[in-house]
């Protein structure tokens, strides 16, 4: 149980087999709110937020655990182990898709397959590789939510924390959605943006799907690329949508890219 | 005011506002923009809305902070207020304002516009830059400061472990050392006493001139008087009662004793289940009781003490009370910090080898000393 608030978890859906969806950075599981109720018939969809985003306990947070993407893979390892979920589909979005790679690495008979949506194994520019950034960018980024504390304040965030009945208290707050304490925000943003798990790809024996958006700097085409072409067993689905959100931007083909996909991968049952 | 002024008005109003307007489509597609906007960024009308995007205005930390957060932002909540960002103008100078925009949805079937407003805060974000340039360098200063007082508080314990590790093998060293010539002098002196006391009854059942018997019958008499004063001091050395028969019979014996010797009147109270407890716990209770009437008898003038060996559920308490003169107030803060006070800083490490406390009040009208030993299991 311990883990199931830790993580906020949410169980909906009336199908049987669990569909388990990871938000990515600044994000938290709201953000699926456009795309799985058309998974809810037929799957069992389960929603959580990462520790120290969203509605995750704050208190569960730890520097040290969450170092790198590994103690996040480790979470979504724990979620699956409390509810029993076996046969999963795995849907992340953004640092998601890596953090689900790392958990179908670890632990290859759980998943049938992975739905990476805005997938990068690395942020950062690296000789031949061209991840997008350069540590400049990260640091300046580390600056920049230093000076937009979204939807937190000193004052605030402790009685909305204290109060979870009274949701209208976080409307008081000028940005509601995505807020995460600032200083969890800042070192996940680091653990995100310096990750470099580019060696794991070849590991991973799930069939996996990547959905690309047209044009999405933070995850530009090049890199779904990349990641298609070290990824065994992937298909690689570019979308029209633009930019890094396309389950929020563009549910519908993101809902129809999912589903196209799944057909793609879905090996027959009972076999 | 007829209409088209109006509108114009407002038209003027919207190009000349203090403020930058922006409206672009979802997508970051920048669609209209005010002249206000124009002067400060430095671009031309047609550059900005011939296909430029809004995020091509952003620097790239600002950028990676639009698309992962602010663009969800928007879609979900349908406004963002109060960012803090820097607009890249045409000559790529950053020009800091503060952001607000609101999402509006279009009819059936029209994409949403997303209009924004920016407010030049040039002064306000360099204040708020050297705020936080002040904030870090002050949390550099407090880690830098709770690492040095870790350390020292590590330190600190370091020494205080070796002190008490010190008391507590003086105490025991102490404690062998008085069992031990409680020993000798019981058995080394008191034997030759013994052989003393022997021949002088052999001397006596011989005939003597007058002063020769008096002198041996005087002899005898000192002889006597030493082998008493001798078991005395060995006994209050190690009572050997303590381990015979336990601390109940020893403290009573004790105590009759010196209330004998210093003619005081020492009121004794024993719990009667207290039982026999392990041999160290017994010694120890033992010595913090010696301890304490020694200091009366010393120090606090008190012809009168109470002496209560109380048996618990958890505990055994051990309360020592005279009716003296009482520590001075002063002191009595040096003896609780444990600065001074070698006896009590003895009968408080006595305790806490057990895992007790000492606890020491005084008022002017006596001094009330109360030990706790916590209960362990009995050896036998």
């Amino acid at each position: 149980m311990a883990v199931l608030k830790r993580n906020n978890v949410k169980v909906l859906g009336e199908g049987m087999q669990p569909m388990i969806f990871a938000h990515g950075y600044g994000c938290e599981q709201n953000t699926w709110r456009e795309v799985t109720p058309a998974f809810q018939r037929d799957h069992k969809v389960v929603l959580f937020d990462h520790v120290g985003a969203g509605d995750s306990d704050l208190k569960a947070f730890d520097r040290d655990r969450y170092a790198t993407l590994d103690g996040y893979a480790t979470d979504v390892l724990e979620i699956c182990a409390e509810l029993q979920l076996q046969n999963v589909v795995f849907v992340g979005h953004s640092v998601s898709a890596m953090i689900g790679v790392l958990a179908a690495i670890r632990q290859p008979d759980l998943f049938t397959k992975l739905v990476l949506i805005g997938p990068s194994p690395c942020y950062l520019n690296d000789g031949d590789y061209h991840g997008g950034f350069d540590r400049g960018d990260i640091d300046g980024l580390l600056d920049f939510l230093d000076s937009n504390y979204l939807g937190w304040s000193a004052t605030m965030a402790p009685v909305i924390m204290g109060n979870p009945e009274r949701p209208e208290l976080a409307n008081e707050l000028a940005n509601s959605f995505c807020r995460t304490d600032p200083e969890i925000a800042k070192h996940f943003a680091r653990v995100t943006f310096l990750s470099d798990n580019r060696a794991d790809l070849p590991k991973l024996k799930t069939p996996s799907i990547i959905l690309q958006c047209s044009e999405d700097s933070i995850a530009p085409p090049p890199v779904g690329q990349y990641v298609h072409s070290q990824l065994a067993d992937s298909s690689l689905i570019l979308m029209q949508a633009t930019g890094h959100c396309p389950h929020l931007s563009a549910p519908a083909e993101t809902i129809s890219a999912i589903r196209d996909g799944l057909k793609v991968l879905l090996r027959p049952t009972g076999s | 005011m007829d209409t088209p002024l109006f509108y114009e008005n407002v038209q003027e109003m919207y190009e000349t506002a203090p403020c930058g307007y922006l409206s672009m489509l979802a997508d970051g597609k920048i669609i209209r923009v005010n002249q206000t906007f124009l002067d400060w960024t430095g671009y031309s009308r047609e550059e900005i809305v011939s296909g430029k995007r809004f995020q091509d205005l952003l620097p790239t930390p600002a950028r990676i902070f639009y698309e992962t957060q602010l663009a969800p932002l928007l879609q979900m909540q349908g406004r963002v207020k109060e960012v803090a960002v820097d607009l890249l103008c045409k000559e790529r100078n950053p020009l800091p304002v503060l952001w607000n925009c609101t999402k509006q949805e279009g009819p059936q079937g029209t994409p949403a516009f997303i209009h924004s407003a920016f407010f030049d805060a040039t002064d306000r974000r360099r204040y708020e830059s050297d705020l936080l340039l002040a904030r870090r360098e002050l949390e550099g200063e407090v880690e830098k400061r709770t690492a040095e007082l870790k350390a020292e508080i590590l330190e600190r314990k370091r020494v205080e472990d070796d002190l008490r590790e010190l008391t507590s093998k003086l105490l025991s060293l102490r404690d062998d050392e008085r069992r031990k010539l409680a020993r000798e002098l019981h058995d080394s002196v008191g034997q030759l006493l013994s052989g003393l006391n022997m021949n002088l009854a052999l001397i006596q059942s011989t005939p003597l001139t007058p002063e020769a018997a008096i002198a041996v019958t005087e002899n005898v008499g000192w002889v006597t008087e030493i082998s008493s004063e001798i078991r005395t001091i060995s006994h209050l050395l190690h009572p050997p009662l303590l381990d015979e028969v336990g601390l109940t019979s020893a403290l009573t014996w004790y105590v009759d004793g010196l209330a004998q010797r210093a003619g005081m009147k020492i009121n004794l109270e024993i719990s009667s289940d207290l039982g026999r407890l392990p041999a160290e716990q017994e010694l120890a209770i033992f010595r913090v009781v010696q301890e304490c009437l020694t200091n009366v008898h010393r120090h606090s003038g008190s012809k009168t003490a109470a002496v209560r060996v109380l048996s618990l559920p958890d505990n055994v308490r051990v309360e020592v009370q005279d009716q003296g003169t009482g520590i001075a107030a002063e002191q009595l803060t040096e003896l609780k910090a444990s600065r001074s006070g070698v006896g009590l800083r003895g009968m408080r490490e006595r305790a806490r080898q057990f895992g007790g406390t000492l606890d020491i009040s005084s008022k002017s009208r006596g001094t009330l000393i109360t030990t706790t030993f916590p209960r362990l299991k009995p050896t036998d």
